[in-house]
């Protein structure tokens, strides 16, 4: 009897313990999974510096993707359907950095990247691209006009690495659709660009 | 800290009310689901963080920023927080199974866990798929609040995350309130229809302890009145397994061996109550029924000798059947202790032998007595002819004569003068002449009663030789002649009929000679004409018939048949004429015919008797085996030994009295 009311304290014990673990462990991933990543200054024009030739008269979408970031996985997911029924002239380019062996970029990712039909897949060596854009974070997604405006800037990911609805891919959508556009930032969701980025 | 160590399972509900003895089923069955659930999660639980760690090290090992890399939060998330996630649960499924909070625990990790993989696969639609899985498999532990607690778990997370941060759960910002219900709405649609499937288990599970209840209930009962028979026999049982080991005792084992059941429980039947003489054979027996399931003893009632615990052997009756019980057998044995029924039997016999000598040396008197009897009626005979003759020699003229003789002599020369013309010698002629008249008479008289005197005493002689003849040998087995032996039985009778005014019929068909003891034989017939004739004095108008019959049927034994026309057997006493001690007569003491019954099974023949009714008359009918054909003599002409009773007598011979 009495090893039983033992037993049944530490095991009481356990459990308040235990739900509290599951507190603090769900908010750390809680926080991780909302903590969005950052972005340089966008130029509001199609810059001209940029690696990659726009077409006049056609929207171009940009995204700037880390080859081996598994949160970009999911940006991937969405931008595919976003471009499955418009016409923009889409771009991925993947980061490869400075001292980065050739093919370093050419990952899943790129794999998945390529497999999207009407999408040009590119390596941004050096990050080049990235620096022009203003991009900081992999899953940083560009929206120009035909004009060469910029109409969006930012994630089209809900949370890190969580495919579903979210409002930088609805705002996206609208803008490709010429509907009013809901927002023209959103929050990104992913792996630094950058190697001085230590912290997710 | 107060805690019990019951387990906690939910109150029966009061629409089923539960007996005393269908609630520890109940509990039991609810118990069982529940470690039948238990051990579902124990498995479940530790595989769901091997893949949760599996995903988070193949979908997103290592967190990048530029070239540089480190461990994905994942890695950590499903390591550490899926062993957090499943520690608890382990621990209360280890110690706590039987208790409904362990449930509860289950259910908390277990969508908890839907949640890490889910966002472990990047919000994937599919992995949602698990979140409805989970809830099938914890409806196992058949307990709506179990699956409530899981629903609020779900529903919780919606909520929370719709509060604080829509987006990561509906993709849009703006999404409300309503958004979380409808998400929980569609867990709580297969809660409803578990819940629903939950609560019909429960109360099949509630139908099941009562029926259940009831079944032990009446088994318990069963075996109760099992036991009360067996502990309340007359008989010893004793139980034995395939080890040899007694595995059951009751009361009447423990006065008729001596020992108790504690003291033999689980010990060696053969050293406890087998001879030891016997207890190879017994070892034998056993081993040779276990390997080929044949068994000599089994089955049929034997008498054995058995051991007491003073060490002393007695004799019992006993019959073993064997129990297959699974994979063994369980043999029972019924003993019962024959040593007062032996002693009974033996001085039974002893007074069966007494009675049949008593009732052979009675016989013998009796005829004895019917011989002096006849003897004595001729004896009468002769007396009276012996007086008749001795009167007429004492009153014979012879006399008369002699005084005529004299009266001639003294008349010496002048006879002629004295017969010519003496007064009374002219008589003299006259008397000579009656005299010889006279005497003449006396003399057919006299040879008359001698003639007749020495017929008597032949008769006497006869008489003497016929009991001479049936009386000398006893107890051998000789060819016998049906129709003599009647007519023999009629002479020791015979003027007792006459003098009874009994009309005798005799129908004495030509039969082959049977065999028998000439002795007995006789005495049975003599009874049977005795009986006859007593059952006839009453008869009055109706006249005294008696018939003597001798048949044969062709393979059949000889049937001499006495029937009368006297006064009849009456139905109820006609299975009892032949019991010792029955009797109809006044003055009869039940023995004639119960001997004379006796004396025929001995010949190996049987004796019956037949009778429609009160004054119908009766028939007793004696059948006696036919004689064996002639043997041939031995070669070396040595004696050939007369046969010894019983010829041909079956084992168990029986007495017949053969219903109207």
């Amino acid at each position: 009897m009495r090893i039983t009311a033992q037993r049944h304290f530490w095991l009481n014990t356990l459990l308040v313990v235990w739900l509290a673990g599951l507190v603090l462990g769900g908010r750390a991933l809680w926080v991780y999974s909302v903590t969005p990543g950052k972005a340089d200054l966008t130029p509001a024009q199609w810059p001209e510096q940029a690696p990659i030739v726009r077409k006049p008269g056609q929207a171009t979408l940009v995204l700037l993707a880390h080859p081996h970031c598994p949160c970009t996985r999911a940006s991937l997911a969405e931008l595919a359907k976003l471009v499955e029924h418009n016409e923009a002239d889409t771009w991925i380019l993947f980061l490869r950095p400075e001292g980065a062996q050739p093919g370093w970029e050419k990952t899943s990712l790129w794999e998945t990247a390529a497999a999207i039909p009407g999408v040009h897949v590119l390596a941004d060596t050096d990050g080049t691209a990235a620096h022009v854009f203003g991009a900081e974070t992999s899953g940083h997604v560009l929206l120009y006009d035909p004009a060469g405006r910029l109409q969006f800037s930012g994630g089209i990911t809900a949370a890190r690495g969580h495919e579903g609805p979210s409002a930088g891919g609805a705002s996206v959508l609208a803008a490709l659709h010429g509907a009013a556009i809901p927002q023209h930032q959103a929050q990104i969701f992913g792996c630094p660009l950058q190697c001085q980025e230590t912290t997710q | 800290m107060t805690q019990t160590t019951r387990p906690h399972t939910s109150p029966t509900p009061s629409a089923i009310a539960l007996s005393s003895d269908a609630e520890p089923i109940y509990r039991e069955r609810l118990l069982e689901r529940r470690r039948e659930a238990n051990a579902i999660f124990l498995w479940l639980l530790p595989a769901q963080w091997l893949f949760a760690l599996l995903l988070a090290f193949t979908v997103s090992p290592r967190a990048w920023a530029g070239l540089s890399s480190t461990v994905h939060p994942h890695v950590w998330a499903a390591l550490l927080g899926g062993g957090l996630i499943v520690s608890a649960p382990l621990a209360f499924i280890r110690w706590r199974p039987q208790d409904k909070i362990t449930g509860h625990v289950v259910a908390i990790a277990q969508m908890l866990f839907s949640a890490l993989l889910i966002h472990l696969t990047g919000g994937r639609l599919e992995t949602h798929f698990h979140v409805f899985g989970s809830l099938a498999i914890l409806a196992f532990y058949l307990d709506r609040s179990v699956l409530l607690t899981a629903t609020a778990v779900v529903v919780s997370d919606h909520l929370l995350r719709g509060l604080f941060y829509p987006e990561s759960v509906y993709g849009v910002s703006t999404a409300g309130w309503w958004r979380s219900l409808e998400h929980g709405g569609w867990v709580l649609f297969e809660v409803l229809f578990l819940v629903y499937f939950a609560h019909r288990t429960f109360r099949r599970t509630l139908r099941l302890a009562a029926e259940s209840a009831a079944s032990q209930q009446a088994l318990k009962e069963s075996e109760h009145r099992f036991r009360l028979v067996i502990e309340t026999a007359y008989d010893a049982y004793v139980a034995m397994d395939a080890d040899g080991l007694i595995a059951g005792w009751n009361e009447q084992a423990v006065k008729t061996f001596g020992w108790t059941s504690a003291e033999v429980m689980g010990e060696s039947l053969a050293d406890r109550i087998i001879p030891e003489r016997f207890r190879e054979a017994h070892r034998r027996g056993m081993a040779r029924f276990l390997q080929s399931r044949e068994g000599k003893v089994l089955n049929q009632r034997l008498e054995l000798f058995a051991l007491h615990r003073n060490g002393s052997e007695f004799p019992v009756e006993m019959t073993i059947s064997a129990v297959r019980c699974g994979e063994t057998y369980l043999f029972n044995a019924f003993l019962r202790d024959i040593t007062e029924r032996r002693e009974a039997a033996r001085q039974r016999e002893d007074m069966h032998r007494q009675l049949l000598e008593t009732s052979r040396q009675a016989g013998k008197a009796e005829v004895a007595v019917g011989v002096l009897h006849n003897v004595g009626n001729v004896l009468n005979s002769v007396n009276v002819s012996a007086g008749m003759i001795h009167d007429t020699v004492r009153n014979s003229k012879v006399a008369a004569l002699g005084e005529v003789v004299e009266l001639l002599r003294s008349q010496d020369g002048g006879l002629a003068e004295f017969l010519a013309n003496d007064p009374r010698g002219r008589l003299i002629p006259d008397l000579l002449g009656r005299l010889t008249d006279s005497l003449r008479a006396e003399q057919t008289r006299l040879t008359s009663e001698a003639s007749s005197l020495v017929s008597h005493i032949g008769h006497i002689r006869e008489t003497v030789s016929l009991q001479q003849s049936h009386g000398s040998i006893s107890g051998v087995a000789e060819k016998l002649a049906a129709a003599q032996l009647i007519e023999d039985a009629l002479k020791l009778e015979g003027s007792a009929m006459v003098r009874h005014g009994i009309n005798v019929q005799r129908e004495l068909e030509p039969v082959p000679p049977m065999i028998g003891d000439r002795h007995k034989t006789l005495q049975i017939l003599v009874n049977l004409l005795r009986n006859a004739k007593q059952a006839m004095a009453t008869n009055g108008a109706r006249g005294k018939q008696l018939t003597l019959q001798v048949r044969h049927a062709e393979g059949g034994p000889v049937r001499m048949i006495v029937r009368d026309n006297g006064t009849g057997i009456p139905a109820e006493n006609l299975s009892r004429i032949f019991n010792h001690g029955f009797t109809t007569k006044p003055s009869g003491h039940g023995f004639g015919l119960h001997i004379s019954a006796l004396a025929a099974r001995e010949m190996g023949g049987t004796l019956t008797a037949e009778s429609d009714g009160a004054e119908q008359g009766a028939s007793f009918t004696l059948e006696l085996p036919l004689a064996p054909a002639e043997a041939p003599r031995p070669t070396n002409g040595g004696p050939v030994a007369p046969p010894s009773f019983p010829p041909s007598v079956s084992p168990t011979p029986v007495l017949t009295a053969n219903e109207p």
